[in-house]
């Protein structure tokens, strides 16, 4: 059934309450067809002169915009207009709940003029002026490419008076906009970008040229080709990255890289913590480009197996988050911004089961505690003959690494044994793909074997090698050792 | 000149002859059916906003032609189910007070625009009255609390005082066939009735500068019911 239809079988009813309850609810329906992730509030007013019937809000988008709603029961498009003059300049969405009256030959100069007064409000978006037809045609047309983009775009901030008719060259556009953008052809592009800006604010027309030429470029297109300027740069801003991240898109992994070209871990964490559907694909063809400062790994016990299908990234508040089985990783910025550790403390390594864990990596320093004592024994002094007293406590069967630094894409990475932590001391940002493929081996040893192997898959090819002459290796160590405790 | 009895010229202005003097009149042609609806239109929708800008009441309903059973009612001389347009009337707006001990009440409101004169308005009036005691006896007592009729131009003042009283409304219904016919449709006139009629009735006379000048401006109103919405929740 038609929204005009539904509509007009809830103001048949004669119950007040059941009327304007079943339209809202139509209503409702539609704007969600049109955008899913829409948060909707219901003012509880009904066609009321300055009050909205909703308000409409987007969590988590940057511009933090929210659209009040008006309802009307009006058909003529002048007094629509006219109307817009006592709701405010919070650029409102008027929907008529009947369609538009046909207008006299003689009034169409002043609709069209009407129409232009509509699009040059005073706000920087502008108002919408719509009818029920036309309002459900804004919703996305299946198997259209990128159609929820445009079509969240205009329930945002789309302006003007849109018919029937021109809902439906919306949607033409829409579908020929991307589809364009993805074989390259600027003609087709540049005139359906013509007809979509002329129905939204500026900067959303402007992000969406944006993002239009981010799926040029991904696919291949040449950047100087793109037939239409932009104001925004050419890296993919959030509320696009945001779209990407939710929508169903048939794209390879060149897409992603593509698309991940400049974005770095904080544009993920502006989006907000969410299970958002294709991370783990950005992710994946990302994983050497993004980059923390701090990892955490939790759960690994006994044996870690896991399916590598069901491997899953998601973004928390403040980490990069993957769940490996029982395992779960985090990357983070800050070694603060890793949650609080759940596992059971641990004792640390022994010196043998470090040296196994660390053979052929280059190894900084070492902290090594005995009951209360700690030493941090640096490259230098692996040397043992040169310390009586640090050779005693090497080769005492209660001695334990509890920390190792060792060299991970040319820079110091802190790993601490106890808590499964790794961070950069200074101001070091390691790749999500080091972090997994070296990181875990040291700290959670053969258990994090199958995530080693994982990390060698994704992202680009494997790190270069530390440069030759960098401190000496543990297995240079010779303190006896015994015990197989691990941590 | 020659000219003998009254031309109507496009300009509207008559020229006449009377005794050999010539004199203008000004002939102002009645309104067309489109200008007259336009002018209700345009009267239903300043109503609607002023009285959404007392902050008093929420005026649900505009428009009776969108919206069919629920500003409209079936004459009592109508033949039971007959959708035929004569048997029915309407009024032009619907809505709830907000606030007060009339919180949620409902109430119909006519409105007339009628800037030029008020004469007709007095039997416009009496109409209103019908369609009330119509409505009345058609829903019973509890359903609608106020009829409001609101015009921008004084009329009746030599009985002002008596229009809200169950004598002008009986007085009303009885004068003319028409109106007996949607009100009573052959039934005995009931004066509990008329005086239900009477006491719901309110009249509003506004005038344009009193909508510019003693109303909140468009800017104050939505923050002004937003903290009302507070208010009104709390109490």
């Amino acid at each position: 059934m038609s929204l005009q239809s539904e509509i007009l079988d809830g103001l048949a009813l004669p119950d007040w309450n059941s009327s304007i309850s079943q339209v809202k609810n139509s209503v409702r329906n539609a704007i969600r067809a049109i955008d899913q992730r829409v948060v909707i509030e219901d003012t509880d007013y009904f066609n009321h002169t300055f009050a909205p019937d909703f308000v409409l809000s987007w969590p988590g988008s940057p511009t933090n915009e929210a659209r009040p709603v008006f309802l009307r029961l009006k058909d003529a498009v002048r007094s629509l207009v006219e109307d817009l003059s006592y709701v405010g300049g919070d650029d409102p969405l008027l929907l008529g709940l009947t369609s538009f009256a046909a207008e006299s030959d003689d009034s169409v100069d002043r609709q069209q003029t009407v129409g232009e007064g509509a699009r040059r409000d005073s706000t920087p978006r502008g108002a919408m002026v719509t009818e029920p037809d036309a309002f459900e045609q804004l919703a996305p047309r299946p198997n259209v490419e990128f159609g929820n983009y445009v079509s969240s775009a205009l329930l945002r901030s789309g302006r003007g008076i849109v018919t029937e008719e021109t809902s439906a060259e919306l949607g033409d556009a829409s579908a020929s906009f991307f589809a364009a953008a993805r074989v390259h052809d600027g003609s087709d592009l540049e005139r359906s970008a013509e007809s979509l800006r002329e129905h939204l604010a500026v900067p959303e027309a402007e992000r969406l040229v944006s993002f239009g030429r981010v799926v040029w470029e991904a696919t291949g297109g040449s950047p100087v080709d793109f037939p239409v300027s932009a104001e925004l740069s050419g890296r993919t801003d959030d509320l696009s990255l945001q779209f990407l991240l939710t929508e169903q898109i048939d794209a390879d992994v060149d897409f992603w890289r593509a698309i991940g070209r400049g974005l770095r871990l904080e544009d993920l964490f502006a989006l907000g913590a969410g299970d958002w559907p294709n991370v783990r694909r950005f992710v994946e063809a990302n994983a050497d480009r993004l980059r923390a400062r701090a990892f955490k790994l939790e759960g690994a016990q006994g044996a870690l197996s896991f399916q590598e299908s069901d491997v899953g990234w998601s973004i928390g508040r403040k980490q990069l988050i993957a769940v490996f089985g029982s395992a779960t990783a985090y990357f983070a910025l800050r070694k603060g911004d890793l949650p609080p550790t759940k596992d059971e403390p641990r004792t640390g390594l022994t010196l043998r089961d470090l040296t196994a864990r660390t053979s052929g990596r280059t190894v900084g320093s070492i902290e090594v505690s005995v009951g209360d004592e700690r030493v941090t024994i640096s490259g230098n002094e692996i040397d043992t003959s040169s310390s009586p007293s640090v050779s005693a406590m090497l080769a005492s069967a209660q001695s334990r690494a509890t920390e190792v630094t060792v060299d991970v894409e040319q820079k110091a990475l802190e790993c601490n044994l106890r808590e499964r932590t790794a961070s950069a001391p200074t101001a070091g940002l390691f790749s999500i793909q080091a972090l997994l493929a070296e990181a875990v081996p040291i700290l959670v040893g053969d258990l994090g074997a199958e995530i080693a192997s994982y990390a060698e898959r994704i992202g680009s090819p494997a790190v270069p090698e530390a440069p030759p002459g960098t401190p000496t290796e543990l297995s240079e160590l010779n303190t006896g050792l015994s015990g197989d405790d691990e941590s | 000149m020659d000219v003998d009895g009254t031309v109507a010229c496009d300009a509207a202005f008559a020229l006449t002859q009377y005794r050999g003097v010539v004199r203008y009149r000004l002939v102002v042609p009645p309104l067309t059916g489109e200008e007259t609806q336009a002018r209700g239109a345009e009267g239903a929708d300043r109503a609607k906003r002023w009285l959404e800008a007392t902050c008093r009441a929420n005026v649900l309903w505009n428009n009776p032609d969108k919206l069919p059973k629920k500003l409209q009612f079936r004459k009592a001389s109508a033949a039971e189910g007959s959708e035929a347009k004569g048997d029915w009337f309407s009024f032009d707006l619907g809505g709830t007070f907000e606030g007060g001990d009339e919180h949620g009440q409902q109430f119909l409101a006519e409105v007339k625009m009628y800037e030029d004169d008020g004469s007709s308005l007095g039997g416009m009036f009496r109409d209103f009255l019908a369609c009330c005691y119509r409505v009345e006896d058609l829903l019973g007592p509890t359903h609608y609390d106020r009829y409001l009729w609101i015009t921008w131009v004084p009329f009746l003042g030599s009985k002002w005082s008596e229009l809200q009283t169950e004598t002008f409304v009986k007085a009303a219904i009885d004068e003319k066939d028409y109106r007996s016919a949607t009100a009573l449709g052959g039934a005995a006139y009931d004066s509990t009735l008329g005086e239900r009629v009477a006491e719901k009735v309110i009249i509003v006379i506004l005038s344009s500068k009193q909508e510019r000048f003693l109303a909140l401006s468009d800017g104050e109103l939505p923050e002004v019911l937003k903290a009302l919405v507070d208010i009104r929740r709390a109490s």
